[in-house]
């Protein structure tokens, strides 16, 4: 298993999602693919980003392996709990222009995940994602 | 992500992007855009040919600047989508309310 761990920071994104990029790489999945679990993972990030944290510093972290055929993304945050997938959408205070087109990023996430889970576990929120080599239409 | 200025191909200004366009780059999209927009830009093409990734907040960009035109009665002619970034428009329902042209020749036809 693979892990990163950094600050839950806009300026920390691309770091975290070119690790998982190349994990995803390396488990043997298709660019197309990776490209998909890249925005699954970015969409679940900014979330943390704005939302988790309101009033702390925090950190994010991510675990990469592949369980039968899927490439599994495990994300852990200490913040508010929130489970991003039972959520409508983000109308929270941080993040204005999100509005516009609220819920859309988490729509993302479920398509193009083939299996997602969310526990609320020991003060952290662990949202885990399942992904197969092809998206489910 | 970069952004070209390629000047203008009938009444039209073309502006390619390459790369990925993700909660990161896409605020300089937008004020890319906007800057045109404030110089009196009414007719833009982007050409998204060399864009590999975009991101809901990639999308937003695209939407806000897309209505900032429009509130001047001009447009943004988005063309040449790559097969996943298609997809993400598709997904989006974008690709129903914003035009996608196949290239920037072909929308120069239907502007």
């Amino acid at each position: 298993m693979a892990k990163i761990g950094l600050p839950a920071e806009m300026e920390n994104l691309e770091e975290l999602l070119d690790f998982v990029d190349n994990e995803a790489d390396k488990a043997g999945f298709p660019a197309r693919r990776v490209s998909e679990i890249r925005l699954a993972a970015e969409e679940v990030l900014v979330n943390i980003f704005c939302y988790a944290y309101p009033e702390t510093d925090g950190d994010v972290s991510i675990s990469c392996f592949v369980k039968e055929e899927f490439f599994v993304l495990e994300i852990l945050d200490g913040g508010t709990p929130f489970n991003i997938m039972a959520a409508p959408g983000p109308d929270l205070s941080s993040c204005l222009s999100e509005r516009s087109v609220g819920g859309l990023g988490i729509h993302f996430v479920k398509e193009m995940a083939n299996e997602t889970r969310y526990v609320r576990d020991k003060g952290q929120n662990r949202l885990t994602l399942a992904f197969g080599k092809c998206r489910q239409e | 992500m970069k952004i070209h200025h390629m000047g203008q191909k009938k009444n039209h200004i073309v502006v390619t992007v390459e790369g990925r366009m993700d909660a990161v780059s896409a605020p300089e999209f937008e004020k890319f855009l906007n800057a045109l927009i404030d110089e009196g830009a009414l007719k833009v093409i982007v050409d998204f040919e060399g864009l590999d990734y975009i991101s809901s907040a990639g999308l937003r960009s695209v939407l806000i600047t897309t209505k900032k035109i429009q509130s001047k009665n001009g447009e943004i002619l988005i063309v040449s989508l790559h097969d996943t970034v298609k997809e993400i428009f598709e997904i989006s329902g974008f690709s129903t309310i914003i035009p996608i042209h196949a290239s920037v020749d072909a929308a120069l036809e239907t502007a």
